[in-house]
């Protein structure tokens, strides 16, 4: 995978969620590029809608854990649309806390195959797993703010073949 | 300062929105059903002939429930999921058989009124805001 080097920020924080995203050095957020791949596009944009609309109501509800993978199985979730083949990668960190990546449509049964979704996946997956190194070596930790836990710590990455 | 998510979400129709909202109202309440009996979604997909990936799916928040899956869900688990409002009073008394008119005279109280009868033991409580005083004939069952 190419170097991609870049930093986790806080997109926005809602009543019941923070969203986080990466943002690659000299580019738009992961977020925002995947919005701005799909905003114009006639076909996909009912889907890219209800995708937002179901981040939407995890910003008002926060994430029922049971919606995503069995307890304590860590691992990439893919947000779908219903029907349509597009797909949106993240990762929920808690009831509260969500990072959000790219994402494109799904070509392909697996997504380890699926040339346009398979990339995303790869670095949200080579990315998580950085960060889960770093809280267990205190590198990055969670820091209590009033009743809110922000990630914290050193958030800069490089990802994929940097040498 | 509105974010790009922020702005596009403005722009998704209402009953999209109302869509996806419903959906999470469905999986929330499957999965606190689920939660209550101990019930893990792959029992769940098993006991609805279906593959464990599906339900995952659906328990996302965005899948368009049909009413026919609604219905399946609810016969698999024996409890409901959806309770749509009646605009029909129910009667006061179930198995009455004959139909009292009587006249009832509201009186507004700060704008607010309750009126209170009592018909043979069975108490039938009548709240309503009226603008003025009026005479209101009302069917009752006894």
């Amino acid at each position: 995978m190419n170097c991609k080097k870049g930093k986790v920020i806080v997109y926005a924080t809602y009543p019941a969620l923070t969203i986080y995203t990466f943002k690659p050095r000299g580019e738009v957020c992961l977020f925002d590029q995947f919005i701005a791949k799909f905003e114009n596009e006639k076909m996909y944009r009912p889907s890219l809608n209800k995708i937002l609309a179901a981040i939407g109501e995890f910003t008002a509800r926060g994430i029922n854990r049971g919606r995503f993978r069995p307890q304590g199985e860590r691992a990439i979730e893919a947000l779908p649309s219903g029907f349509s083949a597009l797909r949106l990668y993240c990762v929920p960190y808690g009831e509260h806390a969500i990072l959000i990546g790219n994402g494109d449509i799904k070509t392909a049964a697996l997504v380890q195959d699926c040339p346009k979704c398979g990339p995303h996946w790869r670095f949200l997956t080579l990315l998580d797993a950085e960060i889960q190194q770093r809280l267990l070596e205190k590198e990055m930790f969670w820091l209590k703010v009033n009743r809110e836990s922000i990630l914290s710590g050193n958030m800069y990455f490089e990802i994929g073949d940097c040498e | 300062m509105s974010t790009k998510f922020d702005r596009i979400l403005k722009e998704v129709p209402p009953e999209i929105k109302l869509m996806v909202s419903k959906s999470f109202d469905i999986t929330e309440r499957i999965l606190d059903i689920l939660d209550a009996r101990g019930m893990t979604q792959k029992e769940f997909a098993h006991l609805l002939g279906k593959k464990e990936s599906e339900i995952c799916k659906w328990m996302k928040g965005t899948h368009n429930f049909t009413l026919e899956t609604i219905a399946k869900i609810e016969i698999a688990l024996g409890e409901a999921l959806l309770e749509v409002p009646r605009n029909r009073q129910l009667p006061v008394l179930e198995s009455a058989k004959q139909q009292v008119f009587f006249d009832l005279l509201i009186t507004v109280k700060e704008g607010r009124l309750t009126a209170q009868e009592e018909i043979e033991g069975n108490t039938t409580v009548y709240i309503k805001t009226y603008q003025y005083q009026q005479h209101v004939k009302i069917p009752l069952v006894v």
